[in-house]
């Protein structure tokens, strides 16, 4: 691949970043009230002296109101270093929050997003070699039906139905904080699978769901196209038809897709996490969005946003790599 | 000689053993609509070194055919009788699409098995290369060596050697074995499909198409190499095509297929010389062909049956010249007329005893003759269009120093067009043709020279204002002109331009809008130029000009929508919609090649008869010479962006001057059995219009180059109306020896 | 392969359109100065009247705005889809070295560009600073 390519897509995943990051300071900016005084929210029944407010304004990063621009040099600046400030209630340390909860987040969208493609690319092309059977209308009928919920629709269902009146899963609280460092451990292994079960699985049926239909839409145009013809008369078995000449070109608007089905899971993940009470970094965004909690909300919102740019970039790469016509 | 060869191998081995019998076979297609019939009790037998050529238009089943005898029947295709190859059967009511559907898994897979050991091994297909016949993702290699590696247990060494032999052996550069379908040209496509096909050395090659969408040069070359692979490597082939000269160039015995029957099959000499089927006879009248006399074409009525529901009795009877009343309602038989020449027709003995082709009486009005030469409708001096890439700012940021990017798409053509003549401009794709005939009616603005209208006294408004100063128009001899090149769009002369010139596209599917009536369609110019406001009076004009080009009648047509239409009733409409303003010049841009083959003919008459008529002066472009040669009165040979040769067709056609017209004439197809295209005198493709050398334009695909050709322009040579642009008389040409092409 | 490539042009020619394709980079560097210009002059007027603070309002917008016209620099293509629409159009051939050279082109105005909303995030600071 041309390196000035290379170049430009790495520069441009990194301008996303900032301006990424400014939108952030903006959004929250816009929103109505004084952080200090939500600061001092729990104290509010007694008056706070000016002092106190411009201390307290001082290290939120406050002083000489929210639009200060000296304030934007620093957010930016602490934003890179991945200094998000301090929890308004427990006063720790945003990054170690967020830090805390990543490998949680990581863990469940990882296998999520990994679960549904081994899922869904299968099932699409499966759909099409039953063209014309049974089995096709009842591949096709359930994920239409699966695409069309929302993710945390079906989560609350799930959550309903094995939790609250038939409880296979453990309820609500005990999903939270486990360990997850000594998963080599089997015991552990298993009680971290049991518990992320229910998450999973509504943020993977819908998901693959997705999968099923685009890789299928692109299987039928492309087993329509006259090189399947061709590799058919060479005598190309039809197996090999599917999975060597269809699958690969089907693949190309399916990649294009990705990325925006990877933005789609993550935005799911958050409620499915708060609804399940994951402790990632869904619900901590939930929980401080609850609270007011600024700093918080805006370090979480920007690892995420991270997170799913540099998915973007590497998407972007494997399309590159499927299609060889692609250029500017 | 070729032919001779042909002839001989096939009189060796005549006879000896059948390698294809295609017994009492039906194709149906279930569709939304219904049973599509694509083929109907279909007989044909293959012997060992024929070759059997079959012939037939859109829809008439001959791709299903092809599939089937690879067993590649598509799924909801439903099968009687059966195909047996090589003594095995590969399709039939238990070897169907449907049937392996509904078949256990078990049993499907060693069918299916059995069927993919057959393909390509046995029988292997050329397909239409322009097309996508190779996957876009994988390089050609890794498409020839699958071939390999699926029917046989070669090395990766033993394979890398044999493919490059492979695409050596079909003149091909084994460079382009890494690269990727999309980096080759049409032509290299297509030795690369040829080259994939011989592969593995089988004994019957299907070639479907195997020239469509290339240009003549290249369809020429293609079609000696499939001679060739005749002679030297394959015992029987199979020549699929819609066009009746490629078949007459390859095939010994010729099937002719019309709506999934069997109208006629025999020998080549048979069907060509002593046709006995009205459709074959009808197909060979309206062949425009460049070897026998100018004569007038009666062309095919009607449009093809639907697949779905066909008419009772003989499927070609609603067309038919021939038909009478039994023909509507019972079947004709398929009956041997001669030994070895069957057709399917009631009368088969009377049309073959009404005799081949050239008995249909030449009527001169018919091609009409009365154009001054003095009376001229368009004068073309120094028109040019250069496209600069350089001109835009992307062009400029994108462009690498080092690189020409200027385009001379028509570079100084000069040329005076007379009032109703058809003017026929031909050149292969990239010839500048299309640029011409925009630039010529200010549809896209020039970059330098003339061209001049004609218009009545007083038609013009004449305010000086209006033209910047520039005086639109100017007096030639005693008749008014305006000046096209020094139009502004808004002006008020622009509308009068716009009304006096029309266009007909080449695509009837794009160039109508589908959310418009017919009606609407036609109505459309009156409304904008403002003729008439009144009702009746557009309606009177609407159904006249539908009448005028024989939709008719007019009520039928006038509130359908362009998806009701055939394509040949569509590019009647598009021409309804240039003429019913009663231009005086309309530039008719390729209007037939998007057309079915039994159209063509129709709609050439109907532009014949349109100048007639009304007097309007067409400018015809093509790629087909011998389309081009029928209608016009004269040609132009475009190279390239310049006109290289100019003269009346029939001038042009018999007595071509520049080596290039020649090597086009030459490589034009004929309809007449055995016939043999001379060698081909041109080296190279066409290339683009960029780096043009600067003596002559042709002189790197020129045979008879000579050194001066390099640096000094050609100038004109001339005897009266024909004239060419070469450095050498035709004395001197044939006094030198060509190069190799 | 067949190689066909177009000959040089001559250095004259080369001469010529190598400071074209330098004119054609200071066009579009032209557009993003010209607009830093005009957000520094037009709000002047306003400021004046007391309608808003200057110095505290315009170094927020114009780093907004810097970000912007890196974004822009970034995601834009400067037209090279058309270019190459254009060639293929007009039956150019287009090779690996044209399309490298697009693209090293496309990375010389991102990087431009880049510089031009540092500039305008330069002026916000000093804007700031006064």
């Amino acid at each position: 691949m041309n390196i000035y390519l290379i170049i430009r897509k790495v520069v441009q995943s990194a301008i996303l970043i900032v301006s990424m990051a400014a939108v952030l300071f903006v959004i929250f900016r816009l929103m109505p009230g004084n952080p200090a005084e939500l600061f001092l929210h729990d104290a509010r029944t007694h008056f706070a002296t000016k002092q106190e407010l411009q201390i307290i304004e001082a290290r939120l990063g406050l002083t000489g109101g929210k639009w200060n621009f000296e304030n934007f040099l620093i957010y930016m600046k602490d934003m890179f270093t991945f200094n998000f400030g301090y929890d308004y209630y427990s006063q720790e340390s945003v990054a170690t929050l967020i830090g805390n909860s990543m490998p949680y987040s990581l863990l469940l969208l990882g296998t999520a997003l990994a679960l549904s493609f081994v899922v869904g690319l299968p099932l699409g092309i499966l759909a099409t070699w039953y063209h014309g059977k049974k089995k096709e209308a009842v591949i096709n009928t359930s994920n239409l039906i699966l695409n069309s919920i929302p993710y945390f629709i079906l989560a609350i269902v799930f959550y309903l139905y094995f939790v609250a009146f038939y409880p296979i899963f453990p309820v609500r609280g005990s999903f939270s904080t486990f360990d997850l460092y000594h998963m080599y451990d089997p015991s552990i292994l298993v009680t971290v699978l049991w518990k992320m079960t229910l998450p999973l699985l509504s943020l993977v049926l819908v998901e693959e769901a997705a999968h099923v239909l685009t890789m299928r839409a692109a299987m039928v145009s492309v087993m329509g196209e006259d090189f399947i013809t061709t590799a058919r008369a060479k005598g190309v078995a039809e197996r090999t038809i599917f999975f060597r000449h269809a699958a690969r070109n089907a693949m190309i608007p399916v990649s294009t897709r990705m990325a925006l089905e990877f933005a789609f899971l993550t935005s799911g993940a958050i409620f499915v996490e708060a609804i399940f009470s994951w402790p990632g970094i869904g619900t901590l965004i939930y929980q401080s969005a609850l609270n007011e909690d600024y700093p918080v909300s805006e370090g979480a919102l920007f690892t995420i946003s991270l997170v799913v740019i540099i998915a973007y970039s590497i998407i972007d790469f494997v399309h590159a790599w499927l299609d060889p016509r692609i250029s500017a | 000689m070729a032919a001779e060869l042909i002839q001989k191998k096939s009189s060796a081995q005549k006879g000896t053993e059948t390698i294809l019998e295609v017994k009492d076979f039906s194709v149906k297609f279930k569709t939304f609509r219904g049973e599509l019939n694509a083929l109907d009790r279909i007989n044909l037998e293959l012997k060992n070194g024929e070759i059997l050529g079959i012939i037939g238009e859109s829809g008439s089943g001959k791709s299903t055919l092809a599939l089937s005898l690879m067993g590649m029947i598509p799924e909801n295709g439903k099968v009687e009788g059966r195909v047996r190859l090589f003594g095995k059967t590969v399709a039939a009511t238990d070897i169907s699409g449907e049937a392996l559907l509904k078949m256990k898994r078990k049993k499907a897979k060693i069918l299916s098995e059995k069927l993919r050991n057959i393909r390509w091994k046995d029988v292997s297909m050329v397909f239409q290369g322009s097309m996508n016949a190779f996957n876009p993702v994988y390089t050609i290699y890794k498409q020839i060596a699958e071939v390999y590696r699926i029917h046989t247990d070669y090395d990766e060494e033993r394979i890398r050697k044999k493919v490059t032999e492979t695409v050596k052996r079909a003149g091909l550069n084994p460079v382009i074995l890494n690269s990727f379908p999309h980096e080759l040209s049409g032509g290299m496509k297509q030795r690369a499909v040829i080259a994939m096909a011989l592969a593995l050395n089988p004994s019957l090659v299907i070639a479907d198409e195997p020239t469509t969408g290339l240009d003549v040069v290249t369809q020429a070359r293609i079609i000696t190499e499939l001679k060739n692979i005749v002679i030297k490597r394959v015992n029987s082939m199979m020549i699929i095509s819609h066009d009746i000269g490629v078949v007459a160039q390859l095939a010994t015995r010729v099937v002719v297929l019309y709506s999934g029957w069997i109208m006629e099959s025999g020998s080549i000499e048979d069907i060509y010389l002593r046709p006995s089927n009205p459709y074959t006879k009808a197909s060979l009248e309206s062949y425009p062909s460049i070897a026998s006399e100018k004569i007038f074409m009666k062309g095919i009525p009607g449009t093809p049956p639907d697949p779905i529901n066909p008419p009772p009795g003989c499927r070609f009877a609603p067309r038919c010249f021939f038909a009478r009343e039994i023909c509507s309602r019972e079947e004709p038989p398929f009956a041997q007329v001669e030994p070895g020449h069957f057709s399917k027709c009631h009368f088969a003995a009377e049309v073959i005893s009404s005799g081949g082709r050239g008995k249909v009486e030449v009527k001169d009005e018919q091609f009409g003759s009365g154009v001054s030469a003095d009376d001229k409708v368009l004068i073309v001096e120094n028109l040019s269009k250069f496209y600069d890439l350089r001109t835009s700012l992307a062009g400029r940021l994108f462009s690498r120093a080092s690189q020409r990017r200027i385009v001379r798409a028509v570079d100084h053509v000069s040329l005076d067009i007379r009032t109703s003549e058809i003017l026929g401009i031909v050149g292969e794709s990239g010839s500048g043709k299309t640029t011409f005939g925009r630039t010529a009616i200010a549809l896209i603005p020039s970059s330098g020279g003339d061209v001049k209208l004609k218009v009545g006294t007083n038609e013009l408004s004449k305010s000086v204002s209006e033209s910047d100063g520039h005086a639109i128009g100017i007096t030639v001899g005693n008749e008014e002109y305006m000046d096209v090149t020094a139009l502004r769009r808004g002006q008020r002369n622009y509308k009068l331009l716009r009304k006096k010139t029309q266009i007909i596209f080449q695509d009837p599917y794009d160039s109508l809008d589908p959310k418009m009536t017919v009606f609407d369609v036609i109505r459309e110019p009156i409304i904008a130029h403002r003729t008439t406001r009144d009702p009746e009076q557009v309606l009177m004009m609407v159904r006249d000009t539908l009448a005028s080009v024989k939709l008719t009648p007019p009520e039928n047509f006038l509130y359908r929508y362009p998806h009701e239409l055939s394509g040949g009733e569509r590019q009647r409409v598009a021409a309804a919609r240039a003429l019913v303003l009663r231009p005086e010049v309309l530039v008719a841009d390729e209007p037939i090649s998007m057309l079915d083959v039994s159209l063509r003919a129709g709609f050439m008459n109907l532009l014949l008869e349109l100048r007639n008529r009304f007097g309007v002066t067409i400018i015809y472009i093509t790629h087909d010479i011998a389309s081009a040669r029928y209608v016009s009165d004269r040609i132009v040979v475009l190279y390239l962006g310049i006109a290289v040769e100019m003269g009346s067709s029939e001038d042009i056609v018999r007595y071509p001057h520049h080596p290039y017209t020649r090597a086009l004439i030459d490589a034009v197809p004929n309809p007449t059995p055995n016939w043999n295209p001379r060698e081909l005198k041109i080296v190279g493709d066409i290339g683009n219009a960029v780096n043009v050398p600067k003596g002559c334009r042709f002189y790197e695909r020129c045979v008879y180059a000579q050194d001066m050709c390099r640096v000094t322009p050609p100038p004109v040579q001339t005897d009266g109306a024909h004239w060419y642009l070469c450095h050498f008389t035709q004395e001197q040409l044939a006094g030198i020896t060509p190069r190799s092409g | 392969m067949e190689v066909s490539e177009e000959p040089a042009e001559d250095e004259m020619a080369q001469a010529r359109n190598l400071r074209l394709s330098r004119e054609a980079i200071f066009t579009y560097a032209a557009y993003p100065l010209l607009l830093l210009g005009a957000l520094l002059v037009l709000p002047l007027p306003f400021s004046y009247l007391g309608i808003f603070h200057y110095s505290t309002v315009m170094p927020d917008v114009l780093v907004i705005s810097g970000i912007s016209v890196m974004f822009f620099g970034a995601f834009y293509d400067f037209g090279a889809k058309g270019y190459v629409m254009e060639l293929i159009d007009n039956h150019f051939r287009i090779t690996e070295i044209d399309m490298n050279h697009i693209y090293k082109q496309q990375v010389k105005l991102m990087g431009i560009y880049i510089g031009l909303g540092l500039l305008y995030v330069v002026c916000g600071v000093i804007i700031f600073a006064f």
